[in-house]
């Protein structure tokens, strides 16, 4: 073999060597991608179902423990009904309420990116109700009422309201904070106040 | 590790990262910590995935919390729990025992634990992994 041809194949093994370096290096990075991309799919996924199924800034009510149909997984908590509203605060700030119920509950704010931004909690309670105003960061309204305001840098998102439930006891009496869940366009408070 | 902690758990950022991922596909939006406290369980305590077709004894602690529950889920399944604690008087702050599993031949089918505290006290909050879960021992396989 003359030193031409082994240059030749010395020049390949090294071109293919590159390549596969490159490839490899791609499939980390697109790994990475997907992995980071996830939790914002998930969210995404489950918005647009939401929206599909009630609109935007509507909360939907779970019939029962086990229909958390709107979001996704696999372990659903069948301790919890849920209700669910998507809201997208570039349309305007979004009036969440609701009822609380006598056992456990919770209502929790999530950014489209799948972080929990903000859970409401007892300090947010007046009269056995919570009411509260989300709006955008910058997002000025009247706020006539004096209801507690939470500012969100993130947009759009979903606003889940769980309450815990006994599901050995009848269900009905247990669905306070679900049946009384609203989310509303603040738009559309003021003009039917106006 | 017999329980997976609740995505806070993780110890470095790669870790928090692939956890947040399977905890996004798996759990849907996740629950605040100080509200619910979420673990799951794959496997027994010898290590070895949790079968449906093998039978395990759950110890589960005592707690101070008042609300705690115990489901079994079928990994990969979108269903619900196969056993609710609760349904069979188990649902208590005295430690207790139950049984989980087919215990019969079959086809191996993966089974999971989840354990749920609701609004866990700060001592348990400011040490997530220092939190007393449930033991499981498996009793046989069909």
């Amino acid at each position: 073999m003359s030193f031409r041809s082994l240059d030749g194949l010395a020049a390949r093994l090294v071109q293919a060597l590159q390549w596969t370096i490159f490839v490899l290096g791609l499939s980390v990075v697109f790994h990475l991608l997907v992995v980071l991309a996830i939790p914002n799919v998930t969210v995404m996924s489950a918005s647009s179902r939401i929206t599909e199924a009630g609109g935007l800034n509507k909360a939907l009510h779970a019939p029962s423990p086990n229909a958390e149909i709107w979001l996704d997984g696999r372990l659903s908590n069948p301790d919890v009904l849920t209700s669910v509203c998507a809201f997208n605060l570039a349309l305007g700030p979004v009036r969440v309420s609701a009822q609380i119920p006598q056992a456990l509950w919770s209502v929790s704010i999530y950014g489209d990116n799948r972080e929990l931004i903000h859970t409401l909690d007892e300090s947010d309670v007046k009269n056995g109700t919570f009411d509260a105003i989300i709006a955008g960061t910058g997002q000025h309204f009247p706020n006539e009422d004096d209801i507690r305001e939470i500012h969100l840098s993130r947009f759009t998102g979903i606003v889940v309201f769980r309450s815990i439930i006994d599901p050995g006891q009848d269900i009905k009496p247990q669905q306070t904070l679900n049946e009384t869940s609203r989310c509303t366009a603040l738009n559309d408070v003021l003009s039917k106040r106006h | 590790m017999q329980w997976l902690a609740p995505e806070t758990g993780a110890r470095n950022f790669v870790g928090r990262l692939y956890l947040r991922a399977n905890r996004a596909l798996d759990q849907g939006l996740p629950e605040d910590n100080t509200e619910i406290l979420t673990f799951e369980a794959l496997t027994d305590s010898s290590g070895d995935l949790l079968d449906r077709s093998c039978r395990y004894t759950v110890d589960g602690p005592g707690t101070k919390i008042a609300w705690w529950s115990l489901h079994v889920a079928h990994s990969g399944a979108t269903s619900g729990p196969v056993i609710n604690p609760r349904r069979s008087g188990a649902f208590a702050r005295e430690p207790f025992t139950f049984k989980i599993g087919a215990g019969t031949s079959g086809k191996a089918e993966p089974l999971s634990l989840v354990y749920r505290l609701y609004r866990p006290d700060f001592k348990v909050l400011s040490d997530i992994s220092a939190t007393t879960l449930p033991t499981i021992t498996k009793e046989l396989c069909g």
